[in-house]
């Protein structure tokens, strides 16, 4: 193939990349509620809406600890036991943002989405009510 | 060329691969997204499978993999390595058969995309979550553009070499 037809094969592929980047979290965002999840599991969810005063959180893993910071309408990293602390400077977690990643420490922060809160509302206030 | 002579090649290379890797691992990370850097050992990589011969391009991939995760002392991440590399490796030959030196850079591009692509699938499993799979079209974007300059990099030496007759 032409160098040409290479080149615009990948600009196209670059735009999609960068719309998917910056719409797909926007898309699947629903709620307030946020998910902490190490090795795959769901240690906790905080609704960020309903949160009114500043706490942190604690969560231990081969890297050290990561120390969560939980504050009305925001989550963040405050700071971590790895070297490359990539969790940190993520900062918060943004509206329609992508999740906060702890590789060493297998952690996770990230908005829950559709499915996950209409499951949560069934088994939770929902089916109370 | 000789035996010896691949064997003396490739030792060579490998050596500039991991100091490459080595100097690459200081330099702190420019974005907040983990993942995103040049690669410019995967020049050597590419310049071996041109110049050298798969097996030994090979053989370079794992030494740099394995002695460079202990090198920086992130030995957790020669699991993200080895995914990457390997699934880097096959398109490249893939590449290789299909696309002419000339433009190797399209080669180091498709490289560069399946080397992202394979650390996403090993961060996905080890951390057994998929919201890891956001960073996946940042990771490409960066993959077409490291992977490019990689490329023309890899590309430019293997003409000037062949010009000046010190490769046939």
């Amino acid at each position: 193939m032409k160098t040409r037809t290479w080149i615009l094969i990948f600009a196209a592929l670059l735009l999609v990349c960068l719309a998917a980047w910056f719409f797909l979290p926007k898309l699947l965002q629903t709620g307030s509620e946020v998910g902490i999840y190490q090795d795959g599991e769901l240690l906790k969810t905080v609704d960020l809406s309903k949160v009114t005063a500043t706490t942190t959180m604690t969560v231990s893993g081969s890297a050290g600890d990561n120390v969560i910071e939980i504050s009305p309408g925001s989550i963040c990293v405050r700071s971590a036991g790895c070297p490359d602390q990539t969790c940190v400077k993520h900062g918060p977690l943004k509206a329609g943002g992508t999740p906060i990643i702890c590789l060493p420490n297998k952690l996770v922060i990230r908005w829950m989405q559709q499915a996950e809160t209409e499951y949560d509302a069934m088994t939770g206030t929902e089916a109370a009510s | 060329m000789t035996k010896t002579r691949k064997l003396t090649a490739t030792a060579i290379l490998t050596a500039g691969a991991l100091v490459t890797f080595v100097i690459e691992s200081q330099i702190p990370s420019l974005t907040s997204v983990p993942g995103i850097k040049l690669g410019l050992s995967n020049v050597f990589t590419l310049f071996a499978l041109c110049a050298v011969g798969t097996p030994w391009a090979f053989a370079l991939l794992l030494m740099r993999v394995f002695l460079g995760g202990l090198l920086t002392g992130q030995t957790m991440a020669i699991l993200y390595s080895l995914s990457g590399g390997l699934l880097a490796f096959g398109a490249m030959l893939l590449g290789r058969r299909l696309i002419p030196e000339k433009q190797l850079w399209v080669v180091s591009v498709f490289g560069a995309i399946f080397h992202n692509v394979g650390q996403i699938a090993a961060a996905v499993v080890i951390t057994g979550t998929t919201a890891i799979l956001y960073y996946l079209p940042i990771l490409l974007v960066s993959a077409v553009v490291t992977g490019a300059f990689t490329g023309i990099l890899a590309q430019l030496v293997l003409k000037r070499l062949r010009q000046s007759r010190f490769l046939t």
